[in-house]
């Protein structure tokens, strides 16, 4: 064999190699599209609301401040316990099933309290067309609960992987940046509409 | 399209109950400057931590520096099967 040849195979252009986890870098561009269209929702809802002289406006229902008060603490405690899940998920295993089946059953709560507000609300006159402020409560508060839904599916999924044992460090990761943006938005959603 | 008919009817235009009831001027630059600012944050903030990602990635990646191969005249992969 001739001296100088090179050896074969040889890569003539370096690897490329990804900035993070797939499921990761993905979950994060989705989350900032959301992010867009709850600002553009908020914005809206803004200058709609900054052309009234009262609101919410005469003849409207108010809404529960007190009681949502309390669902948005069981949301945030649904968000730090995942915290917990995600750092004890390569420091102690054994805790995580039971921090995420918690954060799972309190997003699940969140859910369910949300719509009885809602069945209250309804009955009392405020809907999607009595007024702007039905208008705007129904588009907001419905997106985030439609957001909050699919994340309980997505962290339901987890919580099953984990009990197979299947679950991965990135899917975990993926997943709970979805809960995380959902907990995240719900406060500003609720000092916005709501105070 | 939509500017010209402005401009030709400004009395339709001005019938919209969004824009031109009350004083909502204010509303209106806020949620502009909140409508830029989001974006830019947002994006921004997903740029920089690809960045940092990228950046660790090279760091864990550098390898340390070797000692020249001594002049034999055959490639190193070579080097180690040579006939006996």
């Amino acid at each position: 064999m001739h001296e100088n040849v090179l050896p074969f195979p040889r890569r003539l252009t370096p690897r490329r190699q990804a900035v993070g986890p797939n499921a990761v870098v993905g979950m994060l561009i989705f989350v900032v599209t959301e992010l867009m269209l709850f600002a553009g929702f908020m914005s809206a809802f803004t200058i709609t609301r900054a052309a009234y002289s009262t609101w919410p406006p005469i003849g409207q229902p108010r809404l529960p401040v007190g009681a949502t008060m309390f669902n948005t603490v069981a949301l945030l405690a649904s968000g730090a316990l995942l915290v917990f899940a995600n750092r004890a998920f390569t420091r102690k295993p054994e805790t995580v099933r039971t921090l995420l089946g918690a954060s799972l059953g309190l997003g699940l709560f969140f859910v369910a309290f949300q719509g009885y507000e809602w069945a209250q609300l309804l009955s009392e006159g405020l809907t999607l067309t009595s007024s702007n402020h039905g208008a705007f409560f129904y588009l907001i508060v419905g997106t985030h609960a439609l957001h909050a839904v699919a994340a309980i599916l997505a962290l339901a999924r987890a919580y099953l992987l984990l009990v197979r044992g299947s679950l991965t460090k990135h899917t975990f990761l993926a997943t709970s940046i979805f809960w995380f943006f959902v907990v995240g938005v719900w406060p500003m959603v609720y000092l916005r509409v709501y105070l | 399209m939509l500017a010209l008919v402005a401009l030709c009817l400004p009395s339709v235009v001005r019938a919209c109950p969004m824009c031109f009831t009350g004083n909502n001027e204010d509303a209106f630059l806020y949620g502009s400057l909140f409508l830029m600012i989001v974006p830019v944050s947002a994006i921004g903030g997903l740029l920089y931590w690809a960045y940092r990602r990228i950046k660790a990635s090279e760091a864990a990646s550098a390898l340390p520096e070797e000692p020249p191969p001594a002049v034999t005249g055959r490639p190193a992969a070579l080097r180690a099967v040579e006939p006996r």
